[in-house]
């Protein structure tokens, strides 16, 4: 009997020694966010935040965020060749995001997005990065 | 007895699959990197040792970081310098595809560099017209240099044609090839 006690506990062992794959950190809720400057898709990234009702509070000042979200976006307009041949009005948009610990300098987070004939242009790369970004907070 | 004999049998033969499991979990890093083959375009260029060849002896040549066939230590800590927007592209790829390192902001507090390039041809009107595609080429290429001795650890060029997802593609294959030249301990 205390043999197959013995076998249990070494099963139950091994993940203990298992890695942890979970590279990208939890943001936690109520965290303080300063949102850097990006060309302009920063106002489409903070009303995107607060249309998908992210737990988190914007702060207009960096020495006073826990992180500082930088990003990079990009708007493709259509062009004549596309009017014409493909009958398509709308702007291919791309953009990137990343979040880091003000406090460690860590990259908690990050998310890319390209819309190809995007329908409401930066205003939907921003709330797909608001969208996954809901993910990464922590509900508590 | 024999029960006893039977118990110990099988308690043996969980701890030598345990054993087992661990191995196979290491196995694909202990592989040299010499077993993957020539590096095609748009496969991780392995660096590798140098060859001191007579005439190359000879010619002066401007000085270059030292190329090393170290592999990159699981959980290191990684900067990716700017690259014009699309380090953010790199930095999401890297996280998409799990690599075990960490990302600094700060190059002070980093142990290695990536750097590097990338270029995006937009479609144009005749690939529209013939072709009815409107998705961009891309390519990028990037290099990782251990900032310590400042050699170059791994490098690594990509080229979509027709890339559905733009940098984004570019950038994930940048994180899927990366991943493979971290050594997992």
């Amino acid at each position: 009997m205390k043999f197959w006690i013995f076998v249990l506990m070494a099963v139950l062992a091994v993940p203990l020694f298992a890695k942890d794959d979970d590279i990208a950190k939890k943001i936690p809720a109520h965290s303080k966010i300063f949102l850097a400057p990006m060309g302009g898709f920063e106002q489409d990234l903070k009303t995107a935040i607060e249309k998908k009702k992210l737990p988190v509070e914007l702060v207009p000042d960096r020495d006073k965020a826990d992180f500082e979200i930088t990003g990079t976006s990009e708007t493709d307009k259509a062009g004549t060749a596309k009017k014409v041949i493909l009958l398509n009005w709308h702007s291919n948009e791309q953009a990137s995001i990343t979040i880091t610990e003000i406090k460690t300098g860590t990259v908690v987070y990050a998310y890319s997005v390209n819309k190809q004939s995007s329908a409401h242009g930066k205003r939907s790369t921003a709330e797909a990065c608001a969208k996954h970004l809901k993910d990464q907070i922590a509900s508590k | 007895m024999k029960k006893n004999y039977a118990l110990l049998a099988t308690f043996v033969f969980i701890l030598s699959s345990l054993a087992g499991v661990c191995q196979s979990t290491n196995s694909p890093q202990d592989k040299p990197p010499a077993e993957s083959g020539p590096a095609k375009s748009s496969e991780p260029a392995k660096a590798t040792q140098p060859e001191t060849t007579k005439s190359s002896a000879e010619t002066p040549k401007k000085p270059s970081p030292p190329i090393s066939s170290a592999k990159i230590p699981s959980g290191s800590k990684v900067y990716v310098a700017p690259m014009g927007g699309f380090e953010n592209y790199v930095i999401a790829g890297i996280l998409k595809k799990k690599v075990p390192v960490s990302i600094v902001a700060d190059r002070e507090k980093a142990e290695y560099e990536i750097r590097g390039a990338a270029e995006t041809e937009k479609a144009g009107w005749a690939k529209m017209l013939f072709l009815s595609s409107q998705n961009s080429n891309e390519q990028a290429s990037i290099n990782v240099q251990e900032i310590k001795t400042g050699n170059v650890v791994f490098a690594y060029s990509v080229n979509k044609i027709n890339s559905v997802h733009g940098k984004q593609s570019a950038g994930e294959a940048i994180g899927k090839h990366l991943n493979e030249a971290i050594g997992k301990d």
